[in-house]
């Protein structure tokens, strides 16, 4: 009853009187339940893609944050990595990683790269750690091919040390 | 005539040469600090041993906001630096810290409309791009310390 009193209305006040009269017509007689199911259908669709949508930016927004919330080892920005000055510790290399993403959407994203990066460099003792940690963010946009991102450079530099 | 092919041709120029003009780059450091700022959950302690979420408490979660604005692609060359050591050492010493653990840096692009329009106008002299860095952590106090000083206030 709404549902034909709603196309009766489109049909004379917005579209016109003959314009979409077929339209409506054939839409009059068709059953309920597949207009439901199409409706249903609709939101089921728009729901996944929302979802999808989401899912996407989480990762996105992963790439792009630097943390290592699951690493027990020491990863200091400062010189320090323990609260003991007196503590001493033995270069064993330097540090470097970097990575880079360009377009969301069409390259996969590693959302922990520079995390497992880290975690290589001081995975094989719990006496190993990384000081000095320099961090270079990096953001640049598409303007010719833009599709809704752009680039992202990260870039970690660091010591590794050992305590002695 | 000649003036719209030049612009047109500039635009074209401009927007191909795509995240390498539009950038924006920021360096990130602490190397002032006397005490550990860590983006993992554990810190050296006084024993020499590593001390993960058991032996700290977490006195305060703090949220550093900082904002970079480039103007070219001379970012490549002169991007903004930014030293957090003050900004660390305020927090740890306002909250009576010992160490900052589980720090997450965080850079999101911020280009506006006004940017875009500002690059085309100037013919890509002034194509500027700004970046918000988000800097989270937990400022934490060594539970062993503060067992101590509840020894020293108590005998």
């Amino acid at each position: 009853m709404v549902l034909s009193k709603l196309l009766a209305y489109i049909q004379t006040d917005l579209v016109g009187s003959n314009m979409n009269k077929q339209f409506t017509n054939t839409m009059l007689k068709l059953p309920h339940f597949t207009i439901i199911v199409s409706i249903l259908f609709m939101v089921g669709c728009r729901s996944h893609s929302e979802a999808e949508r989401m899912r996407i930016k989480k990762e996105y927004d992963q790439s792009r944050t630097i943390s290592a919330p699951d690493l027990v080892n020491p990863l200091s920005m400062s010189p320090r990595v323990g609260v003991n000055p007196n503590q001493k510790y033995q270069e064993v290399m330097k540090f470097s990683a970097s990575y880079f993403e360009s377009s969301p959407g069409r390259k996969k994203r590693i959302p922990n790269f520079l995390q497992g990066k880290m975690s290589e460099a001081v995975k094989d003792s719990e006496r190993k750690a990384i000081k000095d940690i320099e961090i270079y963010i990096e953001s640049g946009l598409f303007m010719l091919l833009y599709t809704g991102g752009g680039s992202h450079h990260l870039r970690i530099k660091g010591s590794v040390i050992e305590a002695q | 005539m000649r003036i719209v092919v030049v612009f047109g041709l500039s635009c074209l120029v401009m927007m191909m040469q795509g995240c390498a003009f539009w950038g924006v780059g920021v360096t990130l450091t602490a190397q002032e600090n006397d005490f550990p700022i860590s983006f993992s959950e554990g810190i050296v302690g006084y024993n020499n041993k590593l001390i993960v979420r058991d032996g700290y408490e977490v006195i305060h979660h703090f949220t550093i906001e900082k904002s970079a604005v480039n103007w070219n692609f001379w970012h490549y060359l002169i991007g903004e630096r930014f030293d957090l050591s003050d900004e660390f050492e305020e927090v740890v010493r306002i909250h009576n810290g010992e160490a900052i653990v589980n720090l997450k840096i965080k850079g999101k692009e911020d280009f506006t409309f006004i940017y875009f329009l500002s690059g085309l106008l100037t013919l890509g002299l002034i194509a500027p791009n700004s970046m918000n860095v988000t800097i989270e952590g937990d400022v934490i106090r060594l539970l062993t310390t503060t067992a101590k000083q509840n020894e020293a206030i108590l005998f």
